[in-house]
């Protein structure tokens, strides 16, 4: 197999942190860290060479979980963050993470730019199509008639998001879908993912049992898209339009160039900076 | 969804401690995430889990000492990961379970794991394979057994047991 790595150096519990997650028993995001942690290992990154940006919400812990360098960003802005240090950092191995309200809400804007701009990083969001951390309000995602939220009662009538379409409208380079049911095809759709140049979006269903208990039945749901992924947006948009949200694998691999600005050094010494700062 | 073909012993051996391992860990999540939940008898039952899996792991490993097991990569055990094998789905856990619940979330794993290395035999052609294979379904099918025995120590839960006027507030 083309991603297939005879001999990792380090095995996957090797890049968690030790320390232990928080998240509710049976939540999806405990198998998004494990098929996180089980890409790197096939990838053999180096954890002093991968960092991992994030935002605020239940998966937005995850740089915690992890021995890469993290940072817990500020509610959807995982994305500008990760941007900047992948720009003036380009040998780092930079990923993004959040939630569907951090991601396509909070953060929404940064999401299309990030597509448009097309820096080398890998964004995941797993989705769950709730506000959970907050306990349980319709996120952008939702289905317009769930009504389990007393702040939408009825639903919220409001027709929802679909990353994947506005990622493609916005230029991302890479876009594929995974499902927390299978952590082990999804290592194999990060691998891909975060080896494809260009921004690469994993939309990665992760079920929050806690607020959405229906969604457990997602492991049911889910299957592998019967197609090969295109480097035709014309293409992908239609396969795109036409998706029941369940389909796994990667949809849409474009060929657009990375972008990546030319670092010129502006300062010699740290002195010359401070002195930016003096008032 | 179907086991797939082994052909050698070692690929058997080190499909079978990849799942071992898994399991182990998984288990000590869910007596972790217990714990954080103020469960401590499905903890404690996790945990109880977790030491029997690692004495599984150390007899396997013990098969293996001295043998070059091959590296596959997680997207070739091309079997679910929560049905045909031996690892425990995350979605199996709750914040509520009981004794019981833990007990048939562990016989579930013990049945998939039989019935997978029933089906790694039936597949083989090499004889070692056909034998560690029998021998690791008969292990699971006897562990899931006494796991049986085990859970009907437990009432069988109520009706809305996961009902919780105060649902959890991650904080964070």
């Amino acid at each position: 197999m083309e991603t297939a790595n005879p001999c990792p150096s380090l095995k996957p519990n090797e890049y968690k942190s030790g320390t232990k997650p928080v998240w509710c028993p049976g939540c999806g995001d405990y198998s998004v860290l494990l098929a996180i942690t089980k890409a790197m290992s096939e990838m053999n990154l180096e954890p002093e060479n991968v960092a991992l940006v994030s935002g605020i919400g239940c998966s937005s812990r995850l740089p915690a979980y992890l021995n890469v360098y993290g940072f817990h960003a500020v509610h959807g802005r995982a994305l500008p963050v990760a941007t900047g240090l992948k720009v003036s950092r380009p040998d780092l191995t930079v990923l993004a993470a959040g939630g569907d309200g951090d991601g396509f809400s909070i953060g929404g804007n940064h999401f299309m730019h990030a597509c448009r701009r097309n820096v080398d990083m890998t964004y995941i969001v797993m989705d769950n199509q709730v506000y959970g951390m907050t306990k349980g309000q319709a996120s952008p995602t939702t289905d317009p008639d769930w009504d389990k939220s007393k702040l939408t009662p009825g639903g919220t009538k409001i027709n929802p998001y679909y990353p994947l379409v506005i990622a493609l409208a916005s230029g991302a380079n890479f876009i594929a879908r995974a499902s927390s049911t299978d952590p082990n095809g999804a290592a194999k759709v990060l691998v891909d993912a975060i080896r494809h140049p260009g921004f690469s979006f994993v939309h990665m269903l992760s079920p929050c049992v806690t607020f959405r208990p229906e969604q457990k039945d997602w492991k049911k749901m889910v299957r592998s898209a019967p197609v090969e992924p295109t480097k035709d947006p014309a293409i992908a948009a239609k396969r795109l339009m036409t998706d029941d949200n369940f389909f796994l694998g990667t949809l849409y691999k474009g060929d657009r160039p990375a972008y990546q600005p030319e670092l010129k050094t502006t300062v010699e010494h740290l002195s010359e900076l401070e002195q930016g700062f003096v008032l | 969804m179907t086991a797939p073909r082994i052909s050698s012993k070692v690929e058997l051996l080190a499909r079978t401690l990849t799942m071992l391992s898994e399991t182990v860990e998984r288990y000590d999540l869910f007596a972790d995430q217990m714990d954080v939940v103020n469960n401590p008898e499905a903890a404690e039952l996790f945990r109880w889990l977790e030491n029997k899996q690692s004495d599984r792991t150390r007899v396997v490993q013990k098969l293996s000492e001295g043998l070059t097991l091959p590296h596959i990569p997680p997207w070739d055990y091309n079997w679910d990961d929560a049905i045909n094998t031996e690892v425990p789905g995350h979605s199996s856990a709750h914040y509520m379970m009981t004794p019981y619940h833990t007990l048939t979330l562990a016989m579930d794993v013990e049945q998939s794991a039989a019935d997978l290395f029933q089906q790694i035999e039936q597949g083989a052609t090499a004889p070692e394979v056909q034998k560690l294979a029998h021998s690791f379904a008969r292990e699971a099918s006897d562990f899931r057994d006494y796991l049986k025995q085990k859970r009907a120590e437990h009432p069988v839960p109520e009706a809305g047991w996961d009902e919780d006027e105060d649902p959890p507030l991650l904080l964070e």
